[in-house]
């Protein structure tokens, strides 16, 4: 081969390559993330009661015990209010059945990283934040998890699988139905919790964009933005509906300390 | 000295390849350039001044650390944008006036550009961030593209191996920064990807002489490209990285062997033992034992094929 033939096939490989890589990377890289509308833009009257959230106050020390940051979503205006930012505010939280939140709380230790289970409980009033006390309650404070939250009454699950980016219902009797979701999603997208709503007609669903997102369970899901966190996987929330004790912890149970 | 090395000085003792000819056939090749003969006229830098052109930039380097630590916290942003750009234009010029008619020259020529490359870099990322207030993948861009052109320049008028180094982190750079920017959900394999085929890319033209120096470039591309691969091997796509490591390894010692170049073949060999552990991970599972022998059976392999190499001819020294 010639010096001349050996550049040219040498420039043609390379630029080849090169131009094959970036088709790639276009096509199956630069899938867009699966949009839904905010639930100011398709508002429903039918929503009701309050949605909580919390996230890292300081999205770079996610991973650790650093402050975290305590919002309130009212239905149906779905504005998000900021009500609390505090070191002791725990991942896991849950309301209580008269509308006061219930959170960890790592206020009463003092050592760097708590264990799993060494964490006390709090409540916090959902309109202003201010108050901010310390309770204890005497059983299996599961009820803070949101594990619960994922079996409706009648004992259909919501879940989202692992990676997934489809959001399933499965009837007791074994049937499955996927509610929304996109096929065609960034291979770094996916839904990470799913829970119904205390009455059971919607899923609320967080992705890894930090959106909170709710649905309905039947008929048409059209599937709306409640708030964007920016939260990739930090994202805990609950749903109070006033009136219905579902997923919630009875406040008599309770005890101030 | 390679055989060729020593012929072509020998060419050009006896006048049949001109000072330029010579001059072009050594930076094609990344050859240092001849120590002057005793007696003959130094009209480059020394040595000594090198040194001290070393020790200079090296005070640089630190003066840059502690003004970082200790002073630009209380800097206003255009401070820190001026303190970085005095720097980038001290190593620019410095660099400019190294002569380049020695190899000592050459290298502190190339050091000093290649300092003003990451100046350029830090200087522009601390305009857009500071003074822009850019997203995190913007600023990467302006200092990657604004590294990419003093490095490209600075290559152009010395073509270093240092320059060619920084030439192709500034393109990687440049092309995985403008990936974000276009699509910030783009899977981290995407990136691998990228910086693979700049790396092969590179690879086939520094090969080819549009690189120039050539071995050098066909290293750090190689090199680039096993990177790549590593980076592309994350969930879901390990198995294609892997699969893509494998191949690329293959390539550059195949590449070695025929071309008889020695850093191609420690760069493949270093792929093996990389993607090696990982692919027999992969294939045997949790198994000690099966992993331990496959590596065996690999390095059995590679060290037949070496002895096989060097029996078939002489292997030309980096």
């Amino acid at each position: 081969m010639t010096k001349a033939n050996r550049s040219t096939t040498a420039a043609l490989v390379a630029g080849g390559i090169v131009i094959v890589a970036i088709a790639v990377i276009v096509i199956f890289g630069f899938v867009p993330t699966p949009e839904y509308p905010p639930l100011a833009e398709e508002p429903d009257p039918e929503l009701s009661g309050l949605i909580a959230y919390s996230i890292p106050e300081d999205s770079d020390h996610a991973d650790e015990f650093g402050s975290r940051c305590v919002y309130v979503v009212e239905f149906p205006e779905g504005q998000a209010d900021k009500i609390t930012c505090r070191d002791e505010i725990g991942w896991s939280m849950a309301w209580t059945d008269d509308g006061w939140l219930i959170v960890e709380s790592f206020g009463q230790f003092n050592e760097f990283e708590p264990g799993f289970h060494d964490f006390g409980l709090a409540l916090i009033e959902p309109v202003e934040g201010g108050a901010f006390e310390t309770v204890s309650y005497a059983n299996d404070p599961n009820f803070l998890f949101s594990d619960h939250r994922q079996t409706r009454k009648d004992g259909t699950r919501v879940r989202v699988e692992e990676g997934g980016t489809t959001v399933v219902l499965s009837s007791p009797d074994g049937s499955t139905r996927d509610l929304f979701g996109s096929d065609s999603a960034p291979s770094n997208y996916h839904f990470n919790e799913a829970q119904w709503s205390p009455d059971g007609e919607y899923v609320l669903v967080v992705d890894t964009k930090g959106r909170i997102i709710v649905a309905s369970a039947s008929g048409d899901p059209l599937p709306r933005v409640i708030a964007e966190t920016g939260q990739e996987y930090e994202v805990t929330m609950a749903w109070y509906q006033p009136g219905n004790a579902t997923y919630t912890v009875a406040r008599e149970d309770l005890n101030s300390q | 000295m390679s055989d060729l090395e020593r012929k072509v000085r020998e060419w050009g003792a006896a006048g049949l390849l001109s000072e330029d000819q010579l001059a072009s056939i050594r930076t094609h090749e990344g050859w240092d350039a001849p120590e002057p003969s005793d007696g003959g006229e130094v009209t480059g830098v020394s040595a000594g001044v090198e040194a001290v052109g070393y020790l200079g930039g090296a005070m640089a380097v630190a003066a840059a650390f502690f003004f970082m630590s200790g002073i630009i916290p209380d800097l206003t942003e255009a401070g820190q944008v001026g303190l970085a750009g005095l720097l980038t234009v001290v190593f620019i010029a410095a660099g400019a006036f190294v002569r380049k008619s020695s190899a000592p020259g050459r290298r502190l020529k190339s050091v000093l550009w290649a300092a003003s490359a990451v100046g350029t870099a830090t200087t522009a990322g601390l305009l857009a961030a500071g003074l822009f207030d850019a997203e995190a993948a913007a600023v990467a861009l302006s200092a990657s593209v604004s590294a990419l052109a003093v490095a490209g320049i600075t290559w152009m008028l010395n073509k270093s191996a240092l320059g060619n180094v920084i030439l192709l982190f500034a393109i990687i750079g440049s092309a995985t920064s403008l990936m974000a920017v276009l699509n910030d959900n783009t899977h981290s394999s995407f990136y691998g990807l990228a910086v693979w085929a700049i790396g092969v890319a590179w690879t086939i033209l520094s090969w080819a002489g549009y690189t120039p120096p050539t071995r050098p470039g066909m290293v750090v591309g190689s090199a680039a490209a096993l990177v790549g691969a590593q980076m592309t091997a994350t969930e879901p796509f390990r198995p294609h990285g892997l699969t893509l490591g494998v191949i690329t390894v293959t390539l550059i010692l195949v590449s070695g062997a025929r071309l008889g170049r020695i850093g191609l073949l420690i760069t493949g060999a270093i792929g093996v033992v990389v993607f090696s552990v990982q692919v027999a991970q992969e294939i045997f599972g949790g198994s000690e034992l099966a992993v331990a022998v496959a590596l065996v059976v690999v390095a059995a392999l590679l060290v037949i094929g070496a002895v096989a190499a060097s029996r078939r001819r002489k292997v030309e020294v980096l």
